[in-house]
């Protein structure tokens, strides 16, 4: 959830658009997929190989990978660091 | 297969990898001194975790303490010599050959870069522990959760629950709870005693404390509990963080018996201290040295941050765990060192430039080793992990099998990783490294350097294949 809905604010206008899994998803301008992902509701991003348990970011700078998505067609991109651009594609692994 | 022969290779005097504090200043210093400087950063803005841009309108305007961060950035900023800086932000490093050249991955291209010194300042991450439920989505580290909401107004979570150890936790409880998260508790694992006796050597860091005080009041006007004392010990949900588990814990940071009490929060967020980014130094081969209190393997260097090769330097946290002022500290000398040894400036001048330095990097050196001594993680952290608990996140091997292949052999890191394939996965045990030699050290009571480290290997961070086919596309002379 965003900052500013919480305080009761008037949320910054959502300005870029782009696809999670065939849906649209609503972003601001300077997110990354996670952050948007998050603002959204959205905790787990994939499952794993193994145990099929549901993962999420976790480091949220890059170093575990294990928010990782796949963007237009290129799999195991880390969502935390990966900024959205209008009419991406985002699919969950 | 030489770099040349699959995309040019550029040549700068200096590259910097790191536009944090330390990369900064080390670019300031040299740039200064009339050297070329090339600074590298995968983030998309430069300023590293500690100056990350804080989101437009997200919080109250930042009191004295908070603004202190920007004035640093807005002053490292200010002392680079515009001309001949370059800052390559979204730039990762994930090779380096031989013949100083850098690998960089940068806007879906392969790139290559020709230094003649390099200066290694990648900055830290949080120090995670593992313990039962800590791979369900909703637990953060402190520091992940702190860049969501400073740099992209989003908060990890409703109502949330901070656990480690270090004054790091207290700023990202001050600043989810400005952003209007219901923080229930911070629970820091040291006690008490252990502050105020060691607190005595703090008297010449009088503002320091005086940070903590300010965090720790506007903490108290917010009505979030500080717990001394007190760790999560497990994490429950169905499929996303929906209750945790406080417990008292000893003065091993071991879980006190029937202290557990249960709360219902959607997120978790945990924050052991940091651990030094080291994996270029070590692809470099460069020799390095275990040091508990700074964050275990780092690089070895001298007084000027030279590392064991004579064109490299290190600075920041990759050089040991410290703090932004060590850093920057740092940085100077590296900058410095580094331009004298190209012959930008004379050894006179170099001189008086790194004497003026010294006194600063010592006094905030000393006060980043107090707190780095009182805050350090004790082994009774990792008594809450049970056999299902998994260790590490990427192959998904849990403490149950550890347990089994070192029952009856001792093996070191790259013996587990060969027969369980820890480390092995895409973080490149980043994560995972630490945690497996902190536990088997408190298991099988060896000395945590013993079980020694991952090996690393490039591609340090994974570059994407349309990147790597277009290696090809770039040796047709399209491009540079």
């Amino acid at each position: 959830m965003r900052v500013a809905a919480l305080r009761g604010r008037v949320t910054a206008a959502a300005n870029v658009t782009f696809e999670v899994d065939g849906r649209p998803v609503q972003a601001r301008e300077h997110d990354t997929i996670a952050s948007a992902l998050l603002a959204a509701g959205t905790r787990a991003f994939r499952r794993t190989r193994r145990m099929g348990t549901p993962r999420g970011v976790f480091c949220g700078m890059g170093v575990c990978f294990d928010c990782v998505v796949t963007v237009d067609g290129v799999r195991s991109v880390r969502a935390c660091m990966t900024a959205v651009r209008p009419g991406m594609k985002v699919e969950t692994q | 297969m030489t770099p040349e022969a699959i995309a040019p290779v550029e040549h700068t005097h200096i590259a910097i990898v790191g536009a944090g504090p330390a990369g900064l200043a080390a670019a300031a210093e040299a740039s200064r001194a009339g050297a070329r400087v090339v600074v590298l950063d995968e983030q998309a803005v430069p300023g590293g975790q500690y100056m990350r841009r804080r989101e437009p309108g997200s919080s109250a305007p930042p009191g004295r303490v908070r603004a202190e961060p920007q004035r640093l950035k807005e002053r490292l900023l200010s002392e680079l010599i515009i001309d001949r800086v370059e800052i390559r932000t979204e730039t990762g490093v994930w090779g380096a050959f031989a013949g100083n050249v850098l690998a960089l991955h940068t806007a879906g291209a392969v790139r290559f870069l020709r230094y003649e010194r390099l200066v290694v300042a990648a900055g830290a991450y949080d120090r995670p522990m593992a313990f039962p439920g800590w791979t369900l989505p909703g637990v953060f580290t402190a520091g992940g959760a702190q860049a969501l909401v400073k740099g992209y107004g989003t908060l990890p979570g409703r109502r949330v629950l901070l656990s480690g150890s270090g004054p790091f936790l207290l700023p990202v409880a001050e600043d989810l709870a400005q952003a209007g998260a219901q923080v229930v508790a911070v629970l820091e694992a040291t006690h008490p005693a252990r502050w105020w006796w060691e607190l005595r050597h703090a008297w010449r860091h009088r503002d320091r404390i005086g940070e903590a005080l300010h965090y720790l009041s506007a903490l108290r006007r917010a009505r979030v509990p500080v717990r001394l004392g007190h760790a999560v010990s497990a994490v429950r949900g169905d499929g996303r963080v929906e209750e945790a588990v406080i417990t008292r814990v000893d003065d091993a940071w071991r879980p006190v018996m029937g202290s557990e009490e249960t709360v219902a929060v959607d997120a978790v967020c945990v924050g052991f201290g940091f651990l030094p980014c080291t994996e270029l130094t070590r692809l470099l081969g460069l020799e390095h040295r275990f040091d508990p209190l700074r964050g275990g393997w780092i690089p070895v260097h001298d007084t000027e941050m030279r590392t064991s090769a004579p064109e490299v330097f290190v600075a920041g946290e990759t050089a040991g765990n410290g703090s932004a002022q060590v850093a920057v500290e740092s940085g100077r000398l590296a900058g410095i060192a580094a331009a004298r040894s190209l012959g930008h400036l004379s050894q006179e001048a170099a001189q008086a430039r790194a004497g003026a330095v010294r006194p600063r990097y010592r006094k905030a050196r000393e006060f980043a080793d107090l707190m780095l001594s009182i805050f350090a993680p004790r082994p009774g952290i990792y008594a809450p992990v049970t056999d299902e608990t998994v260790v590490c996140r990427c192959e998904e091997v849990t403490a149950g099998q550890l347990r089994r292949v070192v029952g009856t052999w001792r093996y070191d890191l790259p013996g587990v990783k060969g027969a369980l394939r820890t480390g092995m996965g895409l973080c490149q045990g980043r994560i995972c490294g630490r945690i497996i030699a902190g536990f088997l050290a408190s298991e099988l009571g060896y000395a945590e350097e013993e079980f020694g480290s991952f090996s690393v290997r490039p591609p340090l961070k994974p570059v994407p294949l349309g990147a790597l086919a277009a290696m090809s596309f770039v040796e047709g002379g399209d491009e540079g």
